[in-house]
């Protein structure tokens, strides 16, 4: 296994560490100094301790981490349920060894340290083991916390991005849809009316060129955005001819105005598809401009409804789409609403 | 082959025509550009072959199929949705991507009636029908769509106002009545046992006697239809024959 996993210690780990085992040094001290046992070599057993201490648990995360992956929550429990007290019994052994030593070899140092019981020395590995016990037990709290909220993000995180290619696959979708019926009808076209064929396949390149711009800018002139929705409705005239009329009833001081690219387009081909195309007469596709204030303008796409605009219903996927990009250009300042009935009118307001 | 050519589109009617005038077996009585006008047309036409846009202004190509009396051979046509296609059984029909090349067309012809060309070569005694007897019926339950051929038709059932219609070891709802099925099916090779049950003579395993000079008429799928004396009657002469 990969070694940079174990030796990997975050600065919160090291804090909490030293928060841990310090406070237990610092409580160990203030008990000895209120029985009255306070002397150095009660520190330094009690520093010692403090010590052995953090290395153990140090490596009880050591071996949590190696297994982890491998173990459940409650076999790690019961793994630490034999860990836990013979650890407490070495350390307290070593311990005890280390004080008979500093005992025989330094007497000297020797001042306020209580002959080998073995009932104290059993007190003293309870002591240990309910210590280690305490720290687990945080440990692992955090740590299970820690990697259900990592998955619930990573859950998130995904549904995210399901969503966004979802989205990108119906828009390509509709633009395949629409691209592929104006080849079929160019080609037909080049047969019976050479001249229109030229132009269709001109209009054609325009609209191809906005759609491959679109993504590198938050907006565009309208006067730009107009020219693609001419093209495209020349096009789809195409496909309707006389069922698809439209107007354009334009504010020609708008025409310097930013939208986010391709926005009016998708309004318009919303009116098509779910107006225009669901009609066996047709009708017309009107689309204003004008300013409202002096910080604001409206544009108004309207179109007649489909005879069964339940056939003709869309998914809210084209409306969704242009209110995210008019809220990554403008922020709040900028809305769209959708006015449905006999005629429908898509109406965004827009800052200057 | 006498074709009807549905598309909401001037132009790809067009262009269809264009292509198809490259094979000269293949006339072009009617087009229509919506499903009410092509019903019309497929019902008095009566045409062989079909090609077929899905959107429509006023439903898809599967209201129209599924709202016409005559059920022609179709070939689909369109230009992006091919996942509409999905609803049917693999090959249960052949679908042309626009813009069609000649040689796409070519093939999906060849696959409709491949004895086509043949039967013109051959000679013109030949028994050419001229107006078409539908093979199949087009069925629609929820999102699964059949052409289903009348002689894999096994047994056909009342359920409520509709028919149930039973054929390779499944079955489809038909919103029809049994009448109007019974008038639209060969009377050689369907019989009206009773007034619940349509059945297919090729499916008949056995005949019992039943009571009242009755028939019980076992199915090969194991189903019992128990046919009435005057109708065992009619069953028992033509199995004679």
């Amino acid at each position: 296994m990969n070694q940079g996993h174990f030796t990997y210690y975050s600065r919160q780990y090291l804090l909490a560490q030293g928060f841990f085992w310090g406070s237990y040094l610092l409580l160990n001290i203030i008990f000895a100094v209120l029985w009255d046992s306070f002397s150095g070599a009660a520190i330094g057993i009690f520093v010692t301790l403090s010590f052995m201490l953090l290395y153990t648990s140090h490596q009880l995360r050591a071996l949590y981490l190696r297994d982890q992956p491998q173990l459940t929550f409650l076999h790690t429990c019961l793994h630490l349920g034999w860990l836990i007290p013979l650890a407490a019994l070495a350390i307290q052994i070593v311990l005890h060894l280390l004080i008979y030593a500093v005992v025989a070899l330094a007497p000297e140092h020797s001042a306020g340290i209580h002959p080998f019981s073995i009932s104290s020395f059993v007190l003293y590995t309870f002591n240990t083991a309910f210590m280690l016990a305490l720290w687990s037990m945080l440990y692992l709290l955090r740590s299970e916390f820690k990697k259900r909220r990592e998955t619930e993000i990573a859950h998130w995180r995904d549904q995210a991005k399901l969503r966004e290619i979802e989205l990108q696959f119906l828009r390509s979708q509709i633009n395949s849809h629409f691209l592929f019926n104006s080849l079929n009808n160019l080609r037909s076209l080049i047969l019976e009316d050479p001249q229109a064929a030229r132009k269709g396949l001109a209009d054609l390149a325009t609209l191809l060129r906005g759609l491959l711009q679109a993504e590198a800018h938050t907006t565009v002139p309208l006067r730009e955005e107009l020219d693609w929705v001419r093209g495209y409705l020349a096009l789809e005239a195409l496909q309707f001819e006389q069922r698809l009329q439209y107007e354009f009833v334009i504010d020609d001081s708008l025409l310097d105005a930013k939208v986010p690219p391709l926005l009016v387009q998708t309004l318009v081909e919303n009116a098509i598809k779910h107006g225009i195309a669901g009609r066996r007469t047709g009708g017309l596709v009107s689309l204003r401009a004008q300013r409202l204030n002096n910080s604001e303008w409206q544009l108004e796409v309207e179109n007649p409804a489909a005879e069964l605009p339940a056939l003709h219903q869309g998914n809210g996927i084209g409306i969704a789409n242009a209110r995210e990009r008019l809220a990554i250009a403008f922020g709040e300042r900028a809305t769209l609403e959708l006015q449905l009935g006999e005629n429908v009118i898509a109406r965004v307001c827009m800052p200057f | 082959m006498n074709i009807i050519i549905v598309d909401d589109s001037r132009l790809a009617r067009k262009e269809l025509c264009g292509l198809l005038a490259e094979h000269p077996h293949y006339t072009i009585i009617g087009e229509a550009g919506d499903v009410q006008s092509a019903l019309a047309l497929l019902n008095e036409l009566q045409p062989e072959l079909l090609l077929l846009d899905i959107h429509l202004p006023d439903g898809s190509g599967f209201d129209l199929l599924e709202q016409s009396d005559h059920t022609p051979k179709v070939i689909f046509t369109t230009a992006y949705e091919q996942h509409a296609l999905r609803a049917f059984e693999v090959n249960a029909l052949d679908y042309l991507l626009k813009p069609i090349t000649q040689e796409r067309l070519t093939i999906a012809l060849e696959k409709i009636a491949p004895s086509e060309a043949k039967l013109h070569v051959k000679t013109e005694t030949t028994h050419a029908p001229n107006q078409a007897s539908p093979e199949h019926v087009f069925i629609r339950e929820g999102e699964r769509c059949h052409f289903v051929k009348f002689r894999d038709i096994s047994r056909i059932a009342v359920e409520g106002n509709y028919v149930r219609v039973f054929f390779h070891n499944q079955s489809a709802l038909l919103p029809r009545s049994l009448n109007y099925v019974e008038a639209r099916l060969d009377p050689n090779l369907f019989f009206r046992a009773n007034r619940q049950d349509i059945i297919n003579l090729h499916f008949i395993d056995r005949l019992e006697p039943w009571i009242g000079d009755g028939l019980m008429i076992v199915m090969q799928d194991k189903t019992e239809v128990i046919s009435s004396r005057r109708q065992a009657r009619e069953l028992k002469q033509r199995m004679e024959f």
